[in-house]
């Protein structure tokens, strides 16, 4: 079975710094991590190898740091990494995202199986999934919790507005797989393999034959206008007296807060 | 932004009347579209005059309503065709997804099919 997982290096910690012209996330090695939504794809990719045999490739778009991410998962068990990387790919929303990952798979050739994580830890659209289903016309199915293959067809089972779905899909198709399940994390050996043994290929606009008129700002359909960020505000107060005063100013404080009704 | 806008609101009636973020949409949608603009609820499905009803009650001045006993169950690969061909025919200006599960799975797919741009979580809107 070749399955394909579409991953994410997400910016991470309070460090975000904001581009002054594309308005976008300034990526950099120090506030990056692979999105941890995508673990459970990816561990669900590498469940099914062991079952059915096959291949796991991974797949990413992003600048040339993205390829720690490639590493990381190489060595939860994946057998191949692919960087989509060029310049013209930046400011990419999830429309021109999705057209990208798919002139990748398009390069990649045949496949059973696309998976992703549900949703990414920094923009957290969940849209790219389902985007690049369409992208390639193939079915699919989100919060996958469950995934068996029988011939042709795939069995899941997922949780959708209170509803539990078992749904039968027929191949190839795409999932994006919920993150109820349970992951294990690489040991230092795996994850020294992953940067000794395997390369990364690279591949950029030419590489994919790509409509460059479809790909970065102007592929998309959203551009943003302005990105604040909040800062968290707290704030502490130490309330002094004795106890009977000290309990009287809380009282106070939480009905002025409207905390109490 | 053009005056008589034209603005359709998903009818997400799978919980009804548990879930009530269609009837909130349409509220929302009603004032965005001011005295020139319309509001068009959109309810695929099987057997829905009765929320038909209650979305005309809730500031729709139309619903579209598709009804098979095919469409008993929700499916987004039928789902995204319908509510494409519908957008296609009658090219309304914006389309509210209420951000549900199946709106979460459905959406995305509508918007990429039809090419353009889609926001998710959207709290505040700017005219």
């Amino acid at each position: 079975m070749k399955i394909i997982v579409c991953i994410k290096q997400v910016v991470t910690g309070d460090q975000v710094k904001i581009h002054p012209q594309t308005h976008g996330l300034v990526r950099t090695a120090g506030c990056s991590a692979l999105n941890p939504f995508d673990l459970f794809a990816l561990e669900m990719a590498v469940q099914l190898k062991k079952e059915h045999a096959g291949s796991v490739t991974v797949l990413t778009m992003g600048p040339k740091i993205s390829e720690e991410v490639l590493r990381e998962a190489l060595a939860i068990g994946a057998d191949r990494g692919i960087l989509l990387s060029d310049p013209r790919f930046a400011a990419s929303d999830t429309l021109a995202t999705s057209y990208v990952l798919g002139m990748g798979i398009r390069k990649i050739g045949p496949f059973d199986l696309i998976l992703c994580g549900m949703r990414t830890t920094d923009s957290d659209t969940a849209q790219v999934g389902p985007q690049l289903a369409e992208e390639l016309d193939l079915p699919h199915v989100t919060g996958v919790e469950k995934l068996q293959r029988m011939k042709n067809l795939f069995r899941v089972e997922r949780v959708s507005d209170g509803f539990r779905e078992i749904l039968e899909v027929s191949g190839p198709a795409l999932f994006t797989i919920s993150s109820k399940g349970i992951v294990h994390l690489p040991s230092l050996v795996e994850i020294q393999e992953a940067f000794i043994k395997y390369p990364i290929e690279f591949w950029n606009l030419e590489d994919l034959n790509a409509d460059p008129a479809k790909v970065g700002m102007v592929g998309s359909g959203t551009w943003v206008e302005r990105l604040i960020p909040i800062a968290p505000q707290k704030s502490c107060a130490f309330i002094e007296g004795d106890i009977r005063q000290q309990a009287r100013l809380l009282l106070s404080k939480l009905i002025e807060k409207n905390l109490l009704s | 932004m053009k005056r008589d806008l034209q603005i359709w609101v998903f009818g997400n009636h799978r919980n009804d009347p548990k879930d009530r973020s269609t009837l909130q949409l349409l509220a929302k949608a009603r004032s965005l579209a001011g005295d020139e603009g319309t509001v068009t609820g959109i309810l695929v499905g099987h057997l829905l005059e009765e929320i038909a009803k209650k979305y005309i009650a809730c500031g729709a001045q139309r619903v579209l309503l598709v009804d098979h006993p095919k469409l008993a169950f929700y499916r987004a690969d039928l789902w995204t065709t319908i509510v494409s061909d519908l957008v296609r025919e009658y090219k309304p200006e914006i389309l509210l997804v209420g951000a549900s599960e199946f709106g979460k799975e459905l959406a995305p797919r509508v918007a990429k099919r039809l090419g353009v741009g889609l926001w998710i979580g959207t709290e505040r809107q700017k005219g």
